[in-house]
């Protein structure tokens, strides 16, 4: 398949393809961008939150600095740095963990309905969330490979969250296959899009 | 003889009540419509109508064609080309036995020519149409009336059981050509009775497939165009001996027609498990 992918669909599937080859490498999980809040600057002073051995003290830290209004707008660090801890200590808890966190931050209106499926789709399920549902696949890939590099980016924030925090090797191989065959059918509407202009 | 008369001819206020029944279930029938309408599954996706179903099969008969017709020669010049290998003939230009050898190769591989020059065309018509056909499918029914979560909720539900037959990546096609489109169309037909969803992830590998059939056939049907005129220059080719361009073009339709063995030992089935998904996080899921 990805000879055919190769022969056939030229430099994109290849980037796409590469993210696995990132991923064998890649030391951690990588940030999402800041969509949110829109900030670039690292939480300091009160807002601080560093990472903890120990996991169940980071979710409660994270939550005390999520109570201040001030700090809200730091919540993608704290997620990134929850995952940090818990890839100190991985197992299956951890996603328990997050999704508690996820509702918790709902429900305090730190982050909406939506975004925090969006967040636990992102790193704990095998389906991928970036994924466009607001045109069709042809207007959709006419963005010069910005669908296929998307689902590179979910596929390690899924290696961040399902491998590394939760350590559930089965999910990591659905999201994996799922990613193939995502890329690859995506690249071959594509094709066929194209093949008429 | 008086005619019997309906209940609501015989009294005026069991004829109302009756018409209010009436008029109350109309509307009660009108006001469930809708949602009758709305409950309606979506259309199905047609990736696989009848006319592409028998593009399929006619690409399968053509292989077929083509297969019976040049099986026996390409057979014959892998006997030869041992023998030529066994008698050591290589830099024995002056032995007339080498000689006789190379010559039968030489009308041999002219064969193959003649053999491929009447066939190709035919079956690169099929292959045409079974790729346009499909180009047209996969953009007319999920490039255009589907977004991209859409195609991932096909993928979702295509398939048995957490197992999935898929090809592995880098291999060439195993076995014959007709074989391997006879098995897209039986592929097909099982998914039609069963409304997989797995057609979408089928309609890619077949024209992916038969694209990268086309560009194959077209530089053999080049090749072969050059080496016949090689051939028809009086006295040009004298010594019967392939060139590297000539073998390459017997393998390519070696390859093309008949595949490689799998002599692996390993399955193209790739069984995925049952996910225990443990709690339930549903609530937390993307739909």
């Amino acid at each position: 398949m990805i000879n055919k992918l190769q022969n056939r669909l030229g430099p994109v599937a290849v980037v796409g393809m590469a993210a696995f080859v990132m991923l064998a490498v890649s030391a951690c999980g990588a940030s999402k961008t800041r969509q949110e809040y829109g900030s670039t600057a690292q939480p300091g002073g009160p807002c601080l939150l560093q990472a903890s051995h120990l996991v169940d003290q980071a979710f409660g830290d994270a939550k005390e600095r999520l109570q201040d209004a001030g700090c809200q707008r730091y919540f993608d660090d704290y997620f990134d740095t929850l995952l940090e801890s818990a890839a100190g200590d991985p197992g299956p808890e951890n996603k328990q963990r997050f999704a508690d966190f996820l509702e918790w931050s709902i429900e305090r209106g730190v982050i909406s309905n939506t975004q925090g499926k969006i967040r636990f789709t992102r790193y704990f399920h095998g389906t991928y969330a970036s994924l466009p549902n607001d045109r069709s696949t042809c207007l959709a890939t006419r963005q010069k490979g910005r669908v296929v590099r998307d689902l590179g980016e979910e596929l390690k924030q899924k290696q961040a969250g399902l491998l590394k925090a939760v350590d559930d090797k089965q999910a990591w191989q659905t999201a994996k296959v799922n990613y193939n065959d995502l890329v690859f059918l995506i690249e071959a509407t594509r094709l066929a899009c194209e093949a008429e202009s | 003889m008086n005619t019997p008369r309906l209940a609501w001819q015989t009294s005026p206020a069991v004829g109302r009540r009756s018409l209010g029944v009436l008029l109350l279930g109309c509307a009660m029938l009108g006001a469930s419509l809708p949602r009758a309408y709305a409950a309606k599954p979506p259309p199905s996706i047609q990736l696989f109508p009848t006319t592409v179903q028998e593009n399929l099969k006619q690409t399968a008969e053509s292989a077929r064609a083509m297969e019976a017709s040049m099986q026996e020669v390409i057979y014959r010049m892998d006997q030869q080309r041992r023998l030529l290998e066994e008698a050591k003939c290589e830099g024995a230009n002056e032995d007339p036995g080498c000689a006789r050898l190379r010559k039968a190769i030489g009308e041999t591989y002219a064969e193959l020519l003649r053999g491929m020059e009447a066939g190709l065309p035919e079956m690169h018509q099929a292959v045409r149409a079974t790729n346009e056909s499909l180009e047209r499918r996969l953009r007319t029914q999920l490039g255009r009336k589907k977004t991209p979560r859409d195609l991932q909720a096909l993928l979702k539900r295509g398939g048995t059981t957490g197992e999935r037959i898929r090809r592995s990546s880098g291999k060439r096609r195993i076995g014959r050509m007709s074989r391997q489109f006879q098995d897209y169309l039986n592929l097909v037909r099982l998914g039609a009775r069963t409304e997989s969803q797995s057609l979408a992830t089928l309609a890619a590998d077949i024209y992916l497939d038969t694209s990268e059939t086309l560009e194959l056939i077209a530089l053999i049907q080049e090749e072969v165009a050059r080496s016949r005129g090689i051939l028809e220059i009086p006295g040009y080719w004298t010594t019967g001996e392939l060139t590297p361009e000539m073998m390459a073009t017997v393998s390519a339709v070696k390859g093309i027609l008949f595949g490689e063995e799998d002599d692996s030992g390993i399955t193209d089935v790739e069984v995925l498990d049952e996910v225990d998904e443990g709690p339930d996080f549903s609530h937390l899921i993307l739909e």
